[in-house]
């Protein structure tokens, strides 16, 4: 896989970030010191269940985040600048022109009262000269690379004409149409139909392939990520609890919640007609989240370092690591068998 | 969308027939009939006039009668304020000058009322909105009657007399000023709330974000995106209005003594000129129904979302 | 311990941090055995849970606005029902030696009473042109506006929850029917409705108390005047459709849920469920809906007085009040002012309590 397209650093750095909600009942930490590094080409996974925070910390690398969502601590870094620090107008700029989005839901992401033709052309205009006619040209290239056929009648029509999954198209064709650098997905097959969904993750990967861009496709969707993800980032409560290359978060995870994760999902070729097994417990309360991992209360490893602090990061081969007080126990086990036989 | 406007033609039908009928059974109700004047009837008298309009008949053919007498325009004649004149050609004259009114202030109620709620849903949640609102809730529970007559005291009469007092058929156009104003006082702080709330209900759908995404400016989401989708429901609003400025200007018009349809028809109730009181309620309120008829087809027509509604 | 387990963790990140905090015996073998499961289940505080009374009125209270509005309505419903006990004059008691006394002001019957050391009831408010006191005026014009609103709202709440949870309830051809009904009536143009009713009730009313003096039914109609009859009717008729659109919409959400399913199949009667489950389930909104119709009733009434078919001398209300001022509005503007802020703060009291007990009460509304 084309991963390292030669270019010196990643396209996408984020460190230590942190995101906070501010409601009347109190800071609500949805985002706790997460990092990790996209180069171009590379398609990242995040995956996590909802309100884990995984979306929270995709807008506001957009600086989609409403109030009151504010980042409190990290940076985010696109092409070695640091988009917290850009002023409006800079914003403006990047959104849709160097870094894209498409969202969840696409019957209601796009405007009902103007159409198609209208909204694709306003992202045009929003970053470039184009006159009318040539915007409508690159428009309807656009719409016939998504594959949608007809592209000149598509272009005076309303949203509520289109299939869903003919307007998640339209989606993809509005975000790419300024041919960003990155392209953030949020759940964009979750609410479509499941022979629609292979059609756009097919897209995507082509798209990507073509225009070598980075894709940070979020889900809570394993099974999507296996087929179009390079690299995963597990996320629980605000925190990455692992990462890594995509067969190795499959083949070998490594922390107790990927686990609990991948055995939770059925599996069309499984000879060994195992049971589901699913996570037991329910996600920690954000409002006051405890001093520990906040996965603990579910975990079957819990253990009294994991109600008390957070573990740190243990890392493993090919950039896979994971935050658990497990790994750490062994190195614990072998300091303590070294003091007890200083002689050997 | 056919299906809708027939079915809401016959609703409206039906209001009609409703209004009519009410009409009609109350002023039955009124003791010795349609003709009540000072000077009562003798027997022999009345029997003649009530064979003769044939007040004998059952009611329901009383009612058929009286109905189709108003279909063709003739809602009896005014027995006291202007004695034997037809009530329809009364209406005719008055009429215009309340719609002459009601037109402007509806015009700067929906203008300003929009502006604010706009302005409000922008500051959402600052101490502009909250003014805002102490306002709008102020207006719109404040009496029309309490607002014409204080400002006519302070404006035309008491203190500052910039305005005139008395705005009759020969008034010049600033004297509009203050009724215009007042009339739509309420209306507008009703709008600036509808506008305030779908506004905001606006700039939280998706497609706001998708904007934002796009890398669009704040104005071009708020007045391109949001304002279109959030003036639609607002829209709703001007059927009840119409009502409100009408049964408003009966305020308006008496406290301002404007020469329209309101203030005769308060003058009428006063005075107990029945014929009047019926007459012009059933035109006001078949004159609403229709209205608000058209405003409701009005607005399924223009609103693109109702489609997207069915298929989900 | 725990700070400084995070500090060492930030700075020493890896193995190195484990082994250092090792050392400092932070970590000990104690830290790496099982948690009991007590301390696993303690470990996420629980959140208590509130009632759904509880948590309206905890929502209620946290709305400072319809907390004040509370608490004026409850300064107003004293100052309706104790103040005119509280003051030595009647509302219609003319005197005939203090006729259009400003507020606070001595007429000199009483300038003389008080130099001969009697103590004298001020007129707060100044007296008429009949020598009333507007002060008792207003007082017990309060109390026929805000009877007037409660009576109306309860009407209301009566009719409406009744047909809307009938409509709602039976559902199909009834419901049908019911509720074209229910389109027809709230596309009337309803000032217009209850004034013609004002109006025409009037002499009728006139003609029966005239022939039934002694009637039983005519001394309530003698009292309230064809006006306040007329409202009560309109609401009657009119104003309940709001209430029993909500009613319905409830009805028909719960009807849709398992207990009432179960109810069903256990064999309750169709009165037993409307009465036992379902009404209590719509309670929150009908409570919500009634408060906000007595202010709708209170500005009708108001708006009927203004016109001339308000409430019968000599009993007044705060919109007859009003009407009665225009007289001598450039001489005597406090008689409007007066009887004006009353009913504007009686209005704006109860709609923004309304407001909030909405809100508090039916979560699903507010955004």
């Amino acid at each position: 896989m084309n991963v390292d397209s030669g270019e010196a650093g990643p396209l996408l750095s984020v460190t230590d970030l942190k995101v906070s909600f501010f409601t009347p009942a109190g800071e609500v930490k949805a985002v706790n010191g997460i990092s990790y590094d996209l180069r171009r080409g590379e398609v990242l996974g995040i995956v996590g269940e909802s309100g884990s925070g995984k979306s929270v910390e995709a807008y506001s690398i957009m600086g989609l985040l409403q109030s009151p969502g504010r980042v409190i601590g990290g940076s985010i870094s696109l092409g070695g600048e640091n988009v917290l620090e850009y002023g409006r107008r800079q914003i403006r700029n990047m959104r849709g022109n160097r870094v894209s989005m498409i969202f969840q839901n696409p019957m209601t992401s796009l405007n009902p009262v103007y159409t198609i033709g209208d909204q694709i052309r306003e992202a045009l205009t929003a970053h470039s000269r184009v006159s009318r006619g040539d915007a409508d040209r690159r428009a309807m290239d656009m719409l016939d690379l998504v594959g949608i056929n007809n592209p000149e009648k598509r272009l005076r029509q309303y949203p509520h004409e289109l299939s869903g999954g003919m307007r998640q198209r339209v989606m993809i064709a509005l975000a790419l149409i300024c041919e960003p650098d990155l392209l953030i997905a949020d759940e964009p097959t979750t609410a479509l139909d499941v022979t629609i969904q292979a059609q756009i993750l097919a897209l995507m990967e082509s798209i990507r392939k073509e225009r070598d861009m980075a894709i940070i496709f979020i889900t809570h969707n394993l099974g999507v990520v296996a087929d179009i993800c390079t690299r995963v980032a597990v996320m629980y409560a605000g925190h990455i609890v692992e990462s890594g290359p995509v067969n190795d978060i499959f083949y070998a995870p490594r922390h107790p919640y990927t686990l609990g994760l991948l055995r939770s999902i059925p599996r069309v070729d499984d000879e060994s007609r195992e049971r589901l097994i699913p996570i037991d417990g329910t996600p920690v309360d954000m409002l006051n989240p405890p001093p520990g991992c906040p996965f603990a209360p579910r975990c079957h490893e819990c253990m009294n370092i994991c109600l008390r602090a957070y573990p740190p990061a243990t890392a493993f081969a090919d950039g896979h690591a994971a935050n658990c007080w497990m790994f750490d126990r062994d190195v614990f086990d072998r300091e303590m068998a070294e003091r007890e036989m200083p002689d050997l | 969308m056919v299906e809708y406007i027939i079915k809401r033609v016959l609703l409206g039908l039906a209001a009609l027939i409703v209004v009519s009928a009410l009409t009609f059974l109350l002023m039955n109700l009124i003791p010795g009939g349609p003709f009540l004047s000072e000077k009562a009837p003798t027997a022999e008298v009345l029997a003649a006039l009530e064979a003769k309009y044939g007040l004998n008949r059952p009611l329901h053919q009383q009612y058929f009668t009286w109905l189709s007498d108003i279909l063709r325009g003739d809602f009896g004649v005014s027995f006291k304020m202007q004695k034997n004149r037809p009530v329809i050609v009364i209406i005719g004259e008055m009429f215009p000058t309340s719609v002459k009114v009601g037109v402007f202030a509806m015009l700067w109620a929906i203008v300003a009322g929009v502006s604010l709620g706009c302005f409000a849903a922008y500051k959402r949640g600052r101490l502009t909105d909250s003014v805002l609102r102490v306002v709008t809730t102020t207006g719109v529970v404040l009496p029309t009657f309490v607002t014409a007559t204080i400002l006519l005291v302070v404006f035309a009469g008491g203190i500052f007399k910039i305005l005139p007092v008395i705005v009759d058929k020969n008034a010049e156009w600033y004297a509009y000023i203050l009724p215009c104003f007042t009339l739509g006082l309420n209306p507008m702080c009703n709008i600036a709330r509808y506008t305030r709330s779908s506004m905001l209900d606006a700039l939280s759908q998706e497609y706001i974000r998708t904007a934002y995404a796009k890398g669009l400016n704040t104005a071009a989401i708020i007045f391109k995106h949001a304002l279109r989708n959030a003036l639609i429901p607002v829209i709703s609003y001007i059927g009840p209005m119409i009502a409100y400025i009408l049964t408003g200007g009966f305020v308006i018009e008496t406290v301002f003594s404007i020469p329209g349809l309101g203030r005769y028809f308060v003058q009428s109730i006063q005075n107990r000129d029945y014929p009047i009181i019926m007459g012009t309620t059933i035109f006001l309120a078949s004159f609403v129904i229709i209205m608000t008829l058209a405003v409701d087809i009005l607005y399924r027509w223009i609103d693109p979302r109702i489609d997207l509604a069915k298929e989900a | 311990m725990q700070d400084k387990l995070k500090n060492l963790l930030s700075l020493h990140p890896g193995d190195e941090a484990i082994r250092q905090l090792a050392e400092l015996g932070a970590l000990t073998a104690d830290s790496f055995a099982p948690a009991p499961i007590e301390d696993r289940q303690s470990y996420m505080p629980r959140q208590k849970s509130i009632g759904y009374w509880g948590d309206a009125w905890r929502r209620l209270r946290k709305n400072t606005v319809s907390m004040v509005a509370l608490l004026v309505i409850g300064l107003l419903l004293c100052f309706a029902f104790i103040g005119p006990e509280a003051i030595p004059y009647k509302y219609d008691q003319q005197i005939r030696t203090s006729l259009n006394l400003a507020p606070m002001q001595h007429s000199e019957a009483e300038l003389a009473a008080i130099a001969s050391g009697e103590r004298v009831f001020p007129h707060v408010f100044g007296t008429d042109t009949h020598g009333r006191d507007t002060m008792a005026r207003v007082m017990v014009g309060a109390r026929v506006s805000m009877t007037i609103g409660i009576i109306a709202a309860l009407l209301v709440l009566l009719i409406g929850s009744l047909y809307g949870a009938i409509a709602g309830f039976f559902g199909g051809l009834a419901d049908n029917i019911m509720m074209r009904v229910v389109e027809v009536i709230s596309s009337l143009p309803d000032v217009l409705v209850v004034l013609l009713i004002a109006v025409s009730l009037k002499p009728a009313l006139d003609s029966f108390v005239n022939a039934n003096r002694q009637n039983a039914l005519a001394r309530p109609l003698i009292v309230l005047g064809p006006s306040i009859v007329a409202i009560f009717i309109a609401f009657a008729m009119l104003y309940w459709v709001t209430m029993a659109r909500i009613i319905r919409g409830n009805v028909l959400q719960l009807k849709e849920q398992e207990f009432v399913l179960a109810a069903r199949a256990l064999g309750a009667s169709n009165a037993r469920l409307i009465r036992k489950h379902l009404l209590p389930n719509c309670i929150g909104s009908m409570i919500a809906a009634t408060c906000l119709e007595i202010p709708a009733a209170i500005f009708l009434e108001s708006f009927l007085s203004f016109l001339g078919v308000g409430v019968q001398a000599p009993l007044t209300s705060l919109g007859s009040m009003c009407s009665d001022a225009l007289g001598g509005i450039y001489t005597y503007t406090y008689r409007l002012i007066i009887p004006a802020l009353v009913l504007l703060t009686l209005l704006l009291s109860f709609n923004l309590f309304g407001d909030g007990l909405r809100d508090a009460l039916d979560p699903r509304l507010k955004k």
